[in-house]
């Protein structure tokens, strides 16, 4: 069953000239228990994306101008601010990127877990105490009795990054959004965390939402990828079918952007160019003027997008009725 | 509780934390530590210098000076309380609210604290305290409502770069709401400024509280209280009888400089960046206070 659907969701900022339309028809669907990748470059997307599913975007900045945000058939667009707050950190948690400033630094840990415990039960200080260390150990946190009363500054940063996990963990939301997770820790910390995640998610059946740019996580933690683009979803579809055959130049481009520590020292491939700012999109294809394959209709009308079977969709003129279903560069 | 540590081993800040503490001591107990009653008049004694009889002298009225100041002690540490008091009540909530919540009404709230910074403090005071009558009352409302400002830009301040920080984010996205958030998560950060910044007001507040008392718009007579006390002496400074001014100016002097040494070394403790050599800094501006009252903006 369907867990969270995004549907044809805009969000705007207001700009010095006007909003700027930062995220642009985006849809997806998340199932039970599953874990979606969104992918892009920095300023692509997707941690407003995320935000608005929190509907944490700064009210006075941004809003969500169309489309949808259902978590099982229930829109979260039309929800009152306290109708929200019990969905927040109860049915749908966030880890967030930085581990060192996601912890307030003037409390001890076991206060802040067990705020996170009480925001959403009625259980007394004693019981959510018990449950803090409880989940402290769950999240491979050694002499849990005691790092309930240290302080964050005393904590590594995968440390903290547990204890994050922990908070999010803390009322079984049905959904978990991670923005960057592991981008800020050593690498093998990021594994580390990585395996934590989804041995929580197995044995409680948690959906996740993982926003990264790193295509390596994605490819170990993920069933579904969606890569975004300038606002927009360029390609999504399963894990393994997109990374063995993207279908959009850009998806191709972020593959071979990947380091390989095999075979000959080659140099490596980068994709030439930024992304353009919001308020500066193209009306054709706005990955037109970085495109290998750039046809002339790419910059004057927008591409629809297309269906390869089992959900695996491309937004690209490459394949304008599929009869071009040529090869990409 | 390693920055308290940090903060007694800066000397001054001891040296400091013992003036205040001797001033506070002396006024919970200057009922049993003064020998006599401030506010017997013993005409026959009047205007004696300092003895053994009468340490700090007697004033015009034979009163004895060093049992007023014990007594004056007592005004001096509830004036300071009470005032810094009613400015941590307004003055932190507004400035919270008006950094949190921003919008229109947070920039009416800081563009009114900026029309009150604007005065020098003294003349609001004194324009305030006149407004609402002579008086200890009239005089501590006015001290405190004009120490506000300085609380409410200072909680703005930290509220506004606060509220900026993931953990802030990380609550809302826990479902706490912002009332919670900004009591449980955004003031608690802001503490070491405000403590800083409470014992220096407190400094001002004294200062401020002693002028208004000068000028005649502070405590009514009898009741010893330093400000009045020299306001007394003035008039005997030409004659010689200088006990009368300088003993309650020293006392005025030793517990702002108290004050200002507290606050430094908390601020030292809170902030190891900044060790600076503020003190002089802050007497200097100290010094102009009197003149203009904006020097003891922070």
């Amino acid at each position: 069953m369907t867990l969270l659907s995004i549907d044809n969701l805009a969000i705007e900022f207001a700009g010095p000239s006007g909003p700027v339309r930062v995220v642009d028809g985006i849809s997806l669907s998340l199932g039970e228990g599953e874990t979606l990748g969104i992918v892009g470059e920095s300023g692509s997307g997707k941690s407003v994306t995320s935000l608005s599913v929190m509907r944490l975007l700064p009210e006075d900045q941004a809003a969500i101008v169309q489309g949808d945000i259902r978590l099982r058939g229930q829109s979260l667009v039309r929800l009152s601010e306290a109708e929200m707050r019990k969905v927040r950190g109860n049915r749908i948690a966030m880890i967030f990127q930085e581990p060192m400033t996601a912890l307030n630094p003037v409390f001890k840990i076991g206060r802040q877990l067990t705020e996170a415990i009480r925001q959403h039960s009625r259980k007394s200080k004693r019981e959510a105490r018990k449950e803090a260390i409880e989940l402290l150990g769950h999240v491979g946190i050694p002499l849990p009795e005691q790092i309930v009363n240290v302080y964050p500054h005393q904590l590594s940063g995968g440390m903290r990054q547990r204890v994050m996990i922990a908070m999010a963990m803390a009322c079984d939301p049905e959904l978990l959004i991670a923005d960057e997770p592991t981008t800020a820790l050593d690498v093998t910390i990021q594994a580390q965390i990585l395996d934590l995640m989804r041995k929580l998610q197995r044995e409680r059946g948690t959906a996740m939402l993982l926003i990264t740019h790193d295509l390596g996580v994605v490819a170990e933690t993920c069933d579904r990828v969606s890569v975004m683009y300038a606002g927009q979803i360029v390609e999504q579809g399963d894990v393994k079918t997109v990374f063995r055959e993207p279908k959009h130049p850009y998806t191709a481009g972020l593959l071979k952007s990947v380091p390989q520590f095999t075979g000959e020292g080659k140099e490596l491939h980068s994709i030439a160019g930024q992304v353009p700012h919001p308020s500066e999109f193209p009306a054709g294809c706005r990955f037109a003027s970085r495109c290998p394959s750039r046809m002339d209709v790419c910059e004057k009308v927008d591409p629809a997008a297309y269906d390869f079977g089992d959900g695996h969709r491309c937004k690209c003129h490459l394949y304008g009725g599929r009869e071009t279903n040529a090869g990409l560069a | 509780m390693n920055r308290w540590r940090q903060a007694l081993r800066s000397r001054l800040a001891i040296v400091g934390l013992i003036l205040v503490a001797v001033w506070v001591l002396f006024a919970l107990l200057a009922p049993w530590i003064a020998p006599y009653p401030p506010n017997e008049i013993q005409m026959q004694d009047k205007l004696l210098p300092p003895s053994a009889a009468h340490w700090f002298g007697t004033d015009n009225f034979g009163r004895d000076i060093f049992s007023r100041i014990l007594y004056g002690a007592r005004v001096t540490v509830w004036t300071g309380m009470v005032s810094v008091g009613i400015a941590c009540l307004i003055g932190i909530p507004l400035g919270a609210a008006a950094g949190y919540f921003g919008g229109r009404i947070g920039n009416l709230i800081m563009r009114v604290m900026d029309t009150l910074l604007a005065f020098p403090s003294l003349i609001l005071a004194m324009a305030l305290a006149a407004s609402i009558g002579p008086g200890l009352l009239g005089a501590l409302l006015a001290v405190g409502i004009v120490a506000i400002p300085e609380f409410a830009r200072l909680v703005y301040g930290q509220t506004v770069v606060i509220k900026e920080k993931e953990f802030i984010e990380a609550s809302r996205a826990l479902g706490v709401r912002d009332k919670a958030i900004l009591f449980r998560h955004v003031l608690p950060n802001a503490f070491a400024p405000l403590l800083v910044q409470i014992t220096l007001g407190l400094g001002s507040a004294v200062l401020t509280t002693s002028s208004l008392s000068f000028l005649g718009l502070g405590v009514r007579p009898p009741t010893s209280e330093w400000g009045a006390m020299i306001s007394y002496g003035r008039d005997y400074i030409i004659s010689g009888e200088w006990w009368m001014t300088v003993f309650p100016g020293i006392a005025i002097a030793t517990v702002i400089f108290g004050f200002f040494l507290l606050g430094d070394g908390l601020r030292d403790a809170f902030d190891p960046h900044g060790r600076t050599r503020r003190v002089t800094r802050r007497i200097k501006r100290f010094s102009t206070h009197t003149h203009t009252g904006s020097g003891q903006s922070l």
